[in-house]
């Protein structure tokens, strides 16, 4: 029997691939899993409170995706989530939480430790 | 005594305002643990700050006014290190933790290093169960709060039995090896206050004059069922040309055809109607104008607008699966298979019968006891105020023996058992024998390596609560039995070598072996079915636990605990004839649960089970595939009749076990007169298989409702009918005259049942 840490570790391992394994079957997108020690949105938090302040929706959208991926969304990626937000399908912390859940952000490696 | 601290991180509910159900827990539950403080217990709420990685301390009142709606910012009073907590500390993670940038996995061994006591709740397994209605971002959060509550949890809560027993079997497929404590809560369902609602909302109402509606409450998600409805709708709607159906809940967020069909559908706007986020007073006056409600969904972790409805007296027809069935219980009308035929015959059933639907509501009113927050609240409070003494006494360790008392009245066989628990087992410290003066005298001598000491039954204290035989409240005023002790009677016989596992954990937890859920006691046939029934009427509306225990296997007892049950008892059951065990043990488990290991037995009696879950999974296929199952079957004889629902028309069994059904029934008699009443089933024509309801000794009322459990055998491989029929004093009356059969397939062990189901197909 190893430290819980270690127990921690096993036991996140084999939930991942439950998931993962159910999320496929489904024909759904797996969860973005990834090392569990790293705080995912903590990095953001700072911009974050200044990021839902700002009032226009479509300056939000671009600046979520300026700060957090470093890029400009493209027209097809604003339209979308303009649409969202519109139609109340999503509100800006879940879009920001999809942005922070996106392939394209974990593979930017922005991440911070938090201990 | 030092104070308990009870803190509770609200970062979540702060950051999104209370957007599910979770918060509305926290918004219900907090207030009401913050009014109980008192010398030994506070509450206080915290806010985690991401930039300066630390907890903010949230002045309690101010807090209180942002639950209430009357402020969005909490007054912050202190702040504190995220390990900077002590040990008579508890952690309570009552909101949506996995959102919390303050991962699980970082904040959970911090507090177990400060040796605080670490309480989370888990709703549901809604990732792993129906993860087409998560988002994959809040999945990967929940994976990593989960993983952390099987890692560090020393208490988890949950909202229904279901929720628990989702949890346990995960925590056993991920071969979690450690013990947690679980303790089911369930949830509030009180009514809130409302005026009535505004001229705006009411003319929404306006199409509905004069006719009447079916209402189901819900987001509109994939999870729930509102196209099965608008098909059942569909069904019923050219019969009942004054019926509704009123569909009232905001949109979730996942995009699929469930809206636009909503809104497509020919008679939107006339006869199919949707309300968009109803305010509280018009969710009551829906409630209150609708003649039944539906709620069916896939998976829930508790499904409270069942409550709700069953609350405002409503018929109310839910699906039969996860905690659906423990929140509506006998009150409530269920579909098993989610399926278009058993939703819209349920509803015809009421819609076309007014003597049943008057019936059905009168019933519920007089038996729905809905759980308040109040009582919800005392329960987890009872819980944390135990908490840091309960982990004190576990880390004193466990005692290395036990002390045995034994109940008994027969001298042999008294004999016998002192013989074989003093000879047989390491287990036992002493033997004490609590028998009547005349059979003490003769098994005085009998031969074992431990002491025997015998008491006078006459002479045993009168204790409080219960006058149940089998546990005696009086063993906790006798000097002679230790603080904690194995009780086991006579008949109790070890079949091997018994050691202290068998009652306390090697962490020093005392087992509990119980039956299963009280509320489902099916068996009707002597003293101690009828406590067990008296027994959840009883605990069941004061939040406590409800599981079923009995005497009939040997169970460690805590004589603090059994006292503190027995005076609890005293008041709230008055002369109640309950079940002792059950009194004793549901009692126990929720105000210490830290204490026990709870864990279930299956009787010796009980027939070899299917538990095939392929082979469930392919009937179930069939089944829904085919529309093989309708809503309640009635069965009428001249003086009763009986109201079957549950029994699918096909089930398939491995040879030489059974499939046992869950069958909800209602009976309805007329005149006064007793009867024999139960519930049968003939394969072919082999011999008919009798379920018991109703004795005709039993209490004669005109409206019963309530389960009854069959079983139904697979002795022959091949494809049989099965016709089930009402057993009245010993006579079969069939299905509105007519023979209900169903098909029966009985594969061989390694055999698939595609075969059969092609020959059932031609």
């Amino acid at each position: 029997m190893g430290t819980a840490g270690q127990q921690f570790d096993e036991v996140y391992a084999r939930l991942a691939a439950l998931v993962t394994e159910q999320a496929t079957a489904r024909k759904l997108r797996p969860p973005p899993l990834r090392d569990p020690s790293v705080a995912h949105l903590s990095v953001v938090d700072v911009p974050r409170a200044a990021l839902l302040a700002i009032e226009d929706d479509r300056s939000f959208i671009a600046s979520c995706y300026l700060v957090l991926l470093d890029v400009a969304p493209n027209t097809k990626q604003l339209n979308h989530r303009l649409r969202w937000l519109r139609e109340g399908t999503r509100t800006r912390e879940e879009l920001l939480d999809q942005i922070l859940g996106s392939k394209t952000f974990a593979n930017s490696r922005r991440r911070v430790h938090f201990t | 005594m030092s104070r308990t601290t009870v803190f509770v991180d609200v970062s979540d509910l702060l950051r999104h305002g209370a957007r599910t159900g979770i918060q509305r827990v926290v918004g219900q539950v907090l207030p009401r643990l913050a009014a109980a403080a008192d010398d030994e217990l506070e509450l206080l709420m915290l806010r985690f700050d991401p930039i300066e990685h630390l907890y903010l301390e949230l002045d309690t009142t101010s807090m209180l006014a942002v639950l209430a709606g009357a402020t969005d910012e909490p007054e912050v009073v202190g702040r504190r290190d995220i390990g900077a907590f002590g040990t008579t500390d508890v952690f309570l993670d009552l909101d949506s933790a996995w959102n919390s940038p303050l991962k699980r996995s970082t904040l959970y061994p911090r507090l177990k290093d400060a040796g605080v006591t670490i309480v989370s709740y888990v709703y549901d397994l809604v990732p792993l169960k129906v993860p087409e209605v998560v988002h994959e971002t809040t999945s990967a959060n929940w994976v990593v709060y989960l993983s952390a509550v099987l890692t560090w949890s020393d208490l988890v809560m949950s909202d229904s039995r279901s929720a628990e027993r989702d949890l346990l079997d995960l925590k056993e497929q991920l071969d979690v090896r450690r013990h947690i404590p679980t303790l089911v809560t369930r949830l509030g369902c009180d009514l809130p206050e409302v005026s009535a609602p505004g001229d705006d909302e009411l003319a929404l109402l306006e199409p509905l004059t004069g006719g009447r509606f079916v209402l189901f409450v819900g987001t509109i998600e994939p999870r729930k069922e509102h196209l099965v409805a608008l098909r059942a709708f569909d069904e019923i709607a050219e019969e009942y040309p004054d019926v509704h159906l009123v569909l009232a809940g905001r949109k979730g967020w996942i995009r699929d055809d469930t809206v636009a069909t909503i809104t497509g559908h020919p008679s939107y706007g006339e006869r199919v109607h949707w309300i968009q986020a109803p305010s509280d007073a018009l969710l009551a006056e829906l409630y209150r104008r609708a003649t039944a409600c539906l709620y069916l969904s896939r998976y829930e972790g508790y499904g409270l607008p069942i409550a709700e409805a069953l609350a405002h007296g409503r018929v109310t027809v839910a699906s039969y699966g996860s905690g659906m069935p423990e929140v509506g219980g006998d009150a409530c009308d269920f579909v098993w298979h989610n399926l278009v035929p058993e939703v819209a015959e349920t509803l015809a059933q009421y819609l076309g019968d007014p003597d049943l639907l008057a019936a059905r509501e009168r019933h519920i009113r007089e038996s729905f006891r809905p759980l308040s927050w109040d009582t919800v609240t005392r329960t987890i409070e009872a819980a944390l105020r135990g908490l840091p003494a309960d982990g004190r006494r576990l880390a004193e360790g466990r005692p290395e023996r036990l002390q045995l008392v034994v109940l008994g009245d027969h001298p042999a066989r008294l004999r016998r058992a002192l013989a074989a628990w003093g000879e047989r087992t390491d287990l036992a410290t002493e033997l004490v024998v609590v028998a009547p003066r005349r059979a003490l005298a003769r098994v005085r001598k009998t031969p074992t390596r431990v002491p025997v000491v015998p008491v006078d039954r006459s002479l045993l204290p009168a204790g409080r609560g219960w006058d149940d035989p089998t546990l005696p409240t009086g063993l906790a005023e006798l000097d002679e039995v230790d603080d904690v002790f194995v009780l086991l009677d006579e008949t109790h016989l070890p079949s091997g070598e018994v050691t202290l596992d068998a009652f306390v954990t090697p962490e020093g937890r005392m087992t509990a072996y119980h039956l299963g859920e009280l509320t489902r006691w099916t068996r009707r046939e002597d003293d101690l079915d009828e406590r067990q029934r008296a027994t959840a009427s009883i605990l069941g509306p004061r939040g406590l636990e409800l599981l079923g225990y009995a005497g009939d296997r040997p169970q460690v007892v805590d004589k603090q605990l059994l006292r503190e049950a027995g005076a609890w008892a005293d008041r709230e059951a008055g002369t109640s004839r309950i079940g002792g065990w059950s009194a004793y043990l549901d009692h126990a488990v929720t105000t210490h649960p830290s204490l026990f290991d709870k864990r279930a037995v299956r009787t010796t009696v009980e027939p070899a089970f299917e538990r095939n879950p392929t082979l469930q999974l392919r009937n179930e296929r069939q089944l829904r595939a085919n529309d093989l199952a309708h809503g309640a079957i009635r069965f009428a004889g001249d003086a009763v009749q009986l109201l079957v629902a549950g029994l699918p028309q096909l089930m398939t069994v491995a040879e030489g076990t059974h499939v046992s059904l869950d069958i909800a029934y209602q009976l309805l008699a007329r005149g006064t007169a007793a009867h024999d009443i139960g519930l049968s089933y003939r394969v072919g024509d082999g011999p008919v298989h009798e379920t018991g309801i109703r004795r005709r000794s039993d209490r004669w009322d005109s409206y019963e409702s309530g389960f009854v459990s069959l079983a139904v055998e697979g002795t022959r491989r091949g494809v049989h009918d099965v016709e089930f029929f009402l057993q009245l004093d010993g006579r079969p009356v069939r299905a509105a005259g007519l023979r209900y059969l169903a098909t029966l397939v009985v594969v061989g062990a390694d055999e698939r049942p595609v075969k059969y189901y092609d020959r059932l197909a031609r």
